[in-house]
């Protein structure tokens, strides 16, 4: 089982390759990575990167690559994560530092809401996120989403919850 | 799980010996894994993990699997159907060099050459249909059942090469040509 690709008015979304590490390993080497266990080392960002592409093999679903479809440029990683700890899956996203700002986001995500939605039936999907993350919890109330008193990864993580039903 | 899909790495090698079948991970390996990377016998690689990065360590076979297209094979048992360790080889770096890995994961599998009899196999996959033409394995200095099981594939010792990894250990090259 590998990711389908999915698209949208400006994005493509697509099973993830090794030409994506390097974003990955960049993102992971910088202080942008503090609320998702990072900086850390490449050796630890090859570790990562592969565990969430094993998810689809091992899951069903996972991470999908973002370009933007005019360019072909690696824009980010959103997708589905569960590893073992997580109560369920998580909504997760993250976007290359040029792509802040422009609702890439946001935009990858309801296409991957969408899909959950209409491949597994769902009726909701939530984020796990550090208090701290605030430009996370904006973008996953952007999104609609509403803070719940539920587990997340961390016994500290808000939770975010999305609504699927309305969707497809 | 998602209930109804059968999410599996499928297309891939299936490597026959006498008393094992080496093929890739699947989903109810985890169990057997996890016992194994809690347990003392990975003191020679890096030390028992949480279940968590376990799981981590878990996943990334399988993901290494998709992004590279070969990766680490399960040693199973012939007359069981026991998942007994794994064998196979690993490149997390683009033009790294690729690296041996084999491990076996409970202590009733040893002392019955099934490392061996699955790191021969492991061998001549790599340098035949898989196209390696050269390897390499990280070995601690204390780990002798490895080192032996190193020698016996024809790996040369290294001295100038400093591990990745095991700080402790040895580089180990090979090039296809087992003794």
């Amino acid at each position: 089982m590998i990711a389908p690709t999915l698209t949208t008015a400006r994005l493509t979304l697509r099973m993830p390759q090794m030409a994506d590490f390097p974003h990955r390993r960049d993102f992971y080497a910088s202080d942008r990575s503090i609320w998702e266990d990072g900086p850390c080392d490449a050796l630890l960002a090859w570790r990562y990167f592969a565990s969430e592409v094993g998810q689809w093999p091992l899951m069903g679903f996972g991470p999908f690559s973002v370009d933007e479809t005019a360019t072909g440029a690696y824009l980010g990683e959103v997708g589905i994560y569960q590893p073992v700890g997580y109560p369920e899956p998580e909504l997760g996203w993250f976007v290359v530092p040029a792509a802040e700002g422009r609702g890439i986001a946001a935009e990858a995500s309801r296409a991957v809401m969408i899909w959950a939605r209409k491949t597994f039936g769902w009726d909701h999907i939530d984020n796990y996120v550090d208090p701290g993350n605030t430009r996370s919890i904006a973008l996953a109330l952007r999104l609609g989403g509403k803070t719940i008193n539920a587990p997340g990864a961390d016994p500290t993580d808000m939770v975010i919850r999305h609504d699927l039903r309305a969707l497809a | 799980m998602i209930q109804g899909l059968r999410p599996q790495l499928i297309g891939l090698p299936v490597l026959e010996t006498e008393r094992l079948i080496l093929r890739a991970p699947i989903v109810s390996d985890w169990h057997a894994f996890r016992d194994y990377r809690a347990s003392a016998r990975t003191a020679f690689t890096g030390g028992a993990k949480e279940e968590h990065e376990a799981a981590e360590q878990f996943a990334s076979f399988f993901g290494h699997w998709v992004l590279r297209g070969f990766g680490r094979l399960i040693a199973e048992d012939r007359a069981t159907g026991a998942p007994l360790g794994h064998f196979g080889p690993m490149q997390w770096q683009d033009g790294a060099q690729v690296e041996m890995t084999w491990s076996l994961w409970t202590a009733a599998a040893e002392g019955r050459g099934i490392a061996t009899e699955a790191a021969r196999a492991l061998h001549e996959w790599a340098f035949g249909p898989l196209g390696l033409t050269s390897a390499r394995a990280e070995i601690h200095a204390d780990n002798a059942a490895s080192h032996a099981i190193a020698r016996r594939l024809g790996g040369q010792i290294s001295p100038d090469i400093q591990p990745r990894w095991v700080a402790q250990g040895a580089v180990y090259l090979f090039t296809g040509t087992a003794p």
